[in-house]
């Protein structure tokens, strides 16, 4: 069933209202789908992988809901599908025994530890490590009651319900002879992801976040969410809602910042540690509003099929991008720049930082009015993209009203920095990247 | 909106249709702050080009009585007798009316109670410099009860309602002596706050047109929420 959809929700943020939810049950019944589909393969393969995801199929609740639309879980669906899918398969073992904890059911499952001689209970925040003689060993996990029993060869590992749910965040604890680790949460549950085997696999240039790296990581983005959730609180529902996991990466060419969302691993976002939380929140705000365009694409395509391959002139890049790129370049930053308008109005920012943010949102509005135009001269959309490009036209409108009060020449500045860009890169007035728009 | 966002509203509105009389203003924004009052506010804007008045409205969660009080002696200058309601409801709690040239207040409006119940009828202390309180009640009526003898205002009114779908009305009352009698006014709220840039583009708001450039510098991306219909005078309430 298509839900109903409203433009200036998928535009803004409008909070977890209906359809919103509505959308978001499009893709864990999606997930469900995969995982159903991934099941006749195991049973011919891997024992313990189908009696786990057998599991998963049993029973439908909010905490399975959950667990489904997990960006781990996105990645290990995507991984178990793909053409080597014995590499992470067995990951699904720890999806399971996760949900089993939180429902506080009885389930018994083979399992074996990774190359690290981790064992992830993936869904959650929690891990436990063994000595590294025991990578790669098989084990039986028993959870009952919300606690965990593993049994080695030669050592049993008892993990009461109440350390599991309660483990300090970026601590470890021992049991046993291994160490249950927590990853480190900010405010709403947002899990910071280092070090799982899941994640690994995808990001390549994860920071582990050594020794004071953790704090200073942790600090500015919770001061950002803070002012987020200040400023735009529907939006903050939505991220808060929608983003489970964010990824630390490094940044060895020292940007102001490097970030990044994968098609692959939904719900997470990657993103290096500044001591900024301003930049932060545009990031967060940024990265969180392509993953809200990819959700609203399980309800609607937006623009209609057999587009994808035309590339255009993009106020962003040097290099041509696609149509589906300046629609997510125009979402992005029309959010990001109604939030630091909302900074400016609030006298938030001050001195230098406020001739900056003023200078930011007026390049962003050019920017953002660059690529509508493209948008509506060469795009051919859904009935719904059609709403959605005009609402999006009418608020940049809008955020032109709210930015009428800014210094003439800051704004005549970021004008003729647009215009250049254009000169340099586009073909004339035309949408069209200058070094050829076909792609 | 937060008192800071109200403040950079009244700041623009003020260097726009005021005579930078800025002590003035300070005057009454030092009042907003000692209030104390977070988020709720509401900024009200008038046709009528001479005077300038804009209005302040404050409908946000209840306050505690002592900074309420003390909120309301540094407003008005005094404690009004009658102690008013702190109950919840989706009334205003406190408007006041200010004249931008002239620097002063000239009407205030304190919600006094309900009855018989908050939503049916709301009871309102008015106060205007040099006269004694007098009291005003606000009844809402559904919108098509309304009877538009004028055909053109009727037009009006039913585009905009097109446009902009409508809540309800409130029938103002003045009441003296127990008598409940029409005031002359009643106003129109919206289901959904209105853009201000998109209400200027309406015949409905027509009788901003001479100050339209202005309003529209001044409101920047704020919002329409109701509007009040006086005899001489359309007021535009909003957010945002």
């Amino acid at each position: 069933m298509r839900a109903k959809l409203t433009a200036r929700r998928w535009i803004y943020g409008g909070g977890l209202s209906p359809e919103w939810r509505a959308v978001a049950r499009l893709r864990s019944a999606e997930a469900l789908s995969r995982l159903s589909a991934l099941r006749a393969k195991a049973r011919g393969r891997n024992g313990d992988g189908a009696e786990a995801i057998g599991y998963l199929l049993s029973k439908d609740d909010p905490r399975r809901e959950r667990l489904l639309v997990h960006p781990a879980f996105d990645y290990w669906l995507w991984a178990a599908s793909g053409r080597e899918p014995e590499r992470l398969f067995d990951c699904v073992q720890g999806f399971a025994a996760w949900l089993a904890c939180l429902r506080g059911e009885s389930l018994k499952l083979g399992a074996r530890l990774d190359a690290q001689a981790r064992l992830n209970l993936y869904g959650g925040p929690v891990f436990l490590s063994f000595p590294r003689r025991r990578a790669g060993q098989s084990l039986r996990l028993s959870a009952q009651d919300g606690g965990l029993r593993l049994s080695l060869s030669g050592a049993e590992v008892v993990v009461a319900k109440k350390l599991l749910l309660r483990a300090a965040g970026g601590g470890a604890a021992a049991v046993g002879e291994a160490r249950l680790g927590r990853n480190p949460e900010l405010a709403g549950g947002l899990m910071v992801e280092r070090s799982s085997r899941l994640v690994l696999d995808l990001v390549r240039q994860v920071d582990p976040l050594a020794g004071r790296g953790l704090p200073r990581f942790l600090g500015p983005l919770e001061e950002a969410l803070r002012d987020i959730r200040e400023i735009d609180p529907p939006l903050c529902e939505e991220l808060l809602d929608a983003v489970r996991m964010i990824v630390p990466l490094r940044n060895p060419d020292g940007h102001d910042s490097v970030s990044s969302s994968f098609g692959n691993l939904r719900g997470a976002i990657c993103l290096s540690a500044s001591r900024d939380p301003l930049l932060q929140a545009e990031t967060l705000i940024h990265e969180f509003c392509h993953q809200k365009l990819y959700r609203l694409l399980a309800a609607d395509p937006v623009l209609r099929p057999g587009q994808g391959g035309k590339v255009f002139y993009s106020p962003w890049r040097r290099d041509p991008r696609r149509l589906w790129g300046a629609l997510l370049g125009a979402h992005a930053f029309l959010n990001v720049a109604r939030y630091l308008l909302g900074l400016l109005e609030r006298d938030r920012l001050r001195g230098e930082r406020r001739e900056k943010a003023t200078g930011a949102v007026a390049l962003r509005l050019f920017q953002i009015e660059d690529a509508l135009r493209t948008l509506q001269f060469y795009g051919v959309f859904t009935e719904f993209g059609a709403e959605l490009l005009d609402g999006m036209w009418r608020e940049l409108g809008l955020l032109w009203h709210a930015a009428q009060w800014f210094d003439p020449e800051i704004v005549e500045v970021q004008r003729q920095r647009c215009a250049e860009h254009r000169a340099k890169h586009a073909l004339g007035a035309t949408g069209c990247h200058g070094g050829g728009g076909d792609g | 909106m937060d008192s800071r966002l109200l403040a950079r509203r009244l700041e623009r509105f003020n260097e726009r249709f005021g005579r930078g009389r800025d002590a003035a203003l300070a005057s009454l924004l030092r009042g907003l702050e000692a209030a104390g009052l977070g988020d709720g506010w509401e900024l009200g804007v008038s046709s009528f080009p001479e005077r300038s008045e804009i209005a302040v409205r404050y409908r946000g969660a209840a306050a505690r009585p002592r900074p309420w009080r003390q909120a309301l002696a540094a407003l008005f200058g005094r404690t009004p007798a009658r102690a008013c309601s702190l109950s919840d409801s989706p009334w205003p709690r406190l408007e006041i009316r200010w004249d931008l040239k002239a620097g002063r207040w000239t009407r205030g409006l304190l919600y006094a109670g309900a009855e018989p119940s908050s939503r049916r009828l709301a009871r309102f202390l008015l106060a205007v410099p040099g006269r004694p309180a007098a009291a005003l009640l606000l009844e809402p009526v559904a919108w098509g009860a309304l009877d538009f003898g004028d055909s053109a205002a009727r037009k009006v009114l039913r585009e905009l309602a097109a446009f902009a779908p409508v809540r309800d009305s409130v029938m103002h009352w003045d009441l003296a002596g127990g008598q409940k009698r029409p005031s002359g006014c009643w106003s129109l709220r919206l289901q959904e706050p209105l853009p201000w840039p998109h209400f200027l583009g309406l015949d409905a708001a027509r009788a901003f047109q001479e100050r339209s450039a202005g309003m529209a510098a001044a409101a920047g991306a704020g919002t329409v929420c109701e509007l009040l219909f006086e005899p001489d005078r359309l007021w535009a309430y909003g957010a945002g």
